[in-house]
């Protein structure tokens, strides 16, 4: 598998990371080496990817319980606005 | 650095016996946090709070009220718990306002595994440093500095949990609350000489810890003896309503399990432990410590685990996979850090404060966690990735079918220098390579001290240790041994 710097920066498109030009280098060779390393799973065989029967599950009921209040939620947002998060404008001005 | 705390249940005994005080052992704990400083070892030391919580301890005595299991006993919590009355941070700007440790999340709620410390009554007295989001193998990586080796403040003391290995090295506390996805419980107690158990897999709830990897997330501690190990997970061990993943089994009695006899208990030695790359020094320790499992009485007979070799591959593709899900929470916009300009609308508020508040080792596992899971790379990365986990669980459920511990190394060599493989990530994830198959089949592990590795022109004597692995829920077989090896190496 071939990275090139093309191919990190629609990662870091898809991953929301802004990445200088210099850090773009420096992943581009990181991910290179791991992902030729990862690439011995290669012999790996098999087609389908089975769940592990081991995983337990232990769902709730599902009945409603007082959660987290909303004003104590908020308490720790950067910037809230009108009893909400706040975030800029969808569309750009 | 010989321990001057002794077994936890002896500690809050005595708190409930009125020969010591809970302020008193605090006051003697935050000494000690201030004594050891300059290792780097605490993110946040909760001075006000921690005093508070020990005299309330005190104060209840003497109205006669009954006390926890843990009456007294300080505790340091690694800061990828939540807790309500200090900052948050898990080693990462982004959860904080200015990139500073004491503006930190301040959470809403504890985690459930440090709610269940203060029930039993003990008292938290810190957050403990450790690598970014819980991403690290040396204790490097904290946005605030890194965490020093307590023997030698130039040698890393592993990670992630670096700051909790290091808080009881130093035996500033008893206890430390860790959590491991790959071995960041088991890998700095090694390297540091303290106890460390990852139980199974589920057996702790995860509720509050900040999640990195949630199929392989685990919850565990930090100790002198085996035997506070085990009396500190009969307090955290339980179901959680809070977390859909924590098990129903009953927790079994696990201080009577370190007292059993280990005689004719079968401990398998996988040969592929013992390969290219394991340190002469450490190979020797870990050999010496399982002859004094045959010693004590144990029958030892090799063992071979072929999908080892699998191990760091698929680790590295399933836990950067699930980060990279995880991590995208982290926004800007409910929590910490946020990093905004005038244009760029949402995405480039999301963009900025990530590139801002993540650290290179999270940005590296956050791309290669999105590359495995992106269109037309999925089935080759990740759905290999999941038949090679099960592969491996099921190579560890055969070889249980024959023996009832499996004994091997921890790390395959002794604390490297600060720096050393800093700018090689896949060398440092190589040095994983013993304790990700325990992770990836969900298994219960302990790392229990060996005999330190001797001093060498370029290094001092260092700590090291023995890995014993356990079946799923078998926490009380795996105490057995662990006690067993303990009782042998300390004379």
């Amino acid at each position: 598998m071939a990275i090139d710097r093309d191919l990190v920066l629609h990662l870091a498109t898809l991953a929301r990371l802004d990445l200088g030009p210099e850090e773009v280098e420096g992943l581009t060779a990181d991910l290179a080496r791991i992902l030729g390393y990862v690439d011995e799973l290669a012999e790996v065989g098999g087609a389908d990817a089975p769940g592990d029967p081991a995983r337990p599950s232990n769902l709730r009921s599902d009945r409603p319980a007082p959660g987290i209040a909303a004003e104590v939620a908020l308490a720790a947002a950067p910037r809230t606005v009108l009893g909400g998060f706040a975030v800029p404008g969808y569309v750009d001005e | 650095m010989s321990p001057p705390f002794s077994r936890i249940s002896a500690l809050a005994e005595d708190v409930r016996a009125g020969r010591t005080t809970a302020e008193a052992l605090t006051r003697s704990t935050l000494d000690a946090i201030d004594r050891h400083a300059s290792l780097g070892a605490y993110l946040h030391v909760a001075r006000d709070a921690a005093l508070a919580a020990a005299r309330g301890v005190d104060a209840r005595r003497a109205a006669g009220e009954p006390l926890g299991p843990l009456a007294g006993v300080p505790v340091a919590v690694k800061d990828a718990f939540a807790t309500v009355d200090a900052p948050t941070t898990a080693g990462s700007k982004i959860l904080t306002r200015d990139g500073q440790a004491n503006t930190g999340w301040r959470s809403p709620y504890d985690a459930t595994a440090v709610a269940r410390l203060r029930a039993a009554d003990a008292v938290v007295v810190g957050k403990t440093n450790l690598d970014e989001l819980a991403m690290g193998s040396s204790g490097e990586n904290s946005a605030f500095g890194p965490t020093r080796h307590p023997l030698d403040p130039e040698r890393i003391p592993g990670g992630s949990s670096s700051g909790s290995a290091v808080a009881v090295a130093c035996d500033s506390v008893p206890l430390a609350l860790g959590s491991d996805t790959g071995g960041s419980i088991r890998q700095p107690a090694g390297l540091c000489g303290v106890v460390g158990l990852k139980p199974t897999y589920g057996r702790i709830s995860r509720y509050g810890l900040i999640a990195y990897a949630s199929s392989l997330d685990t919850v565990g501690t930090f100790s002198r003896d085996v035997r506070s190990a085990a009396d500190a997970l009969a307090v955290l061990a339980g179901s959680d309503p809070h977390d859909s993943t924590s098990l129903r089994d009953r927790p079994d009695d696990y201080a009577a399990a370190c007292d059993r006899d280990p005689r004719g208990l079968r401990v398998g030695v996988p040969r592929e432990y013992f390969g290219d790359g394991l340190d002469v020094d450490v190979r020797e320790s870990v050999e010496r410590a399982i002859a004094r499992l045959a010693s004590a009485g144990c029958e030892v007979a090799p063992i071979d685990l072929p999908h080892t070799r699998w191990g760091v591959a698929t680790y590295y593709v399933l836990a950067t996979a699930e980060a990279s899900s995880n991590l995208a929470r982290l926004d800007g916009v409910r929590f910490g850090l946020r990093v905004e300009e005038a244009r760029g609308g949402i995405d480039g508020l999301y963009g900025r404060t990530r590139a801002a508040g993540f650290g290179r080792e999270v940005k590296r596992r956050i791309l290669l966690g999105t590359f495995v899971l992106s269109s037309g790379y999925y089935d080759a990365y990740y759905g290999r990735a999941q038949r090679a986990r099960a592969a491996i669980s099921a190579e560890f459920a055969g070889a249980f079918a024959a023996v009832d511990v499996i004994a091997a190394p921890i790390s395959p060599m002794p604390a490297f220098r600060l720096g050393e493989k800093l700018e090689d990530p896949l060398a440092m994830y190589l040095a994983d390579v013993y304790t990700l198959p325990a992770s990836l089949a969900g298994l219960p592990a302990i790392s229990v001290p060996a005999d330190p590795v001797p001093a060498r022109s370029d290094r001092p004597a260092l700590p090291t240790g023995l890995q014993l692995i356990a079946p799923r829920l078998e926490e009380a077989r795996l105490l057995t041994v662990a006690a067993a090896c303990e009782t042998r190496a300390r004379p």
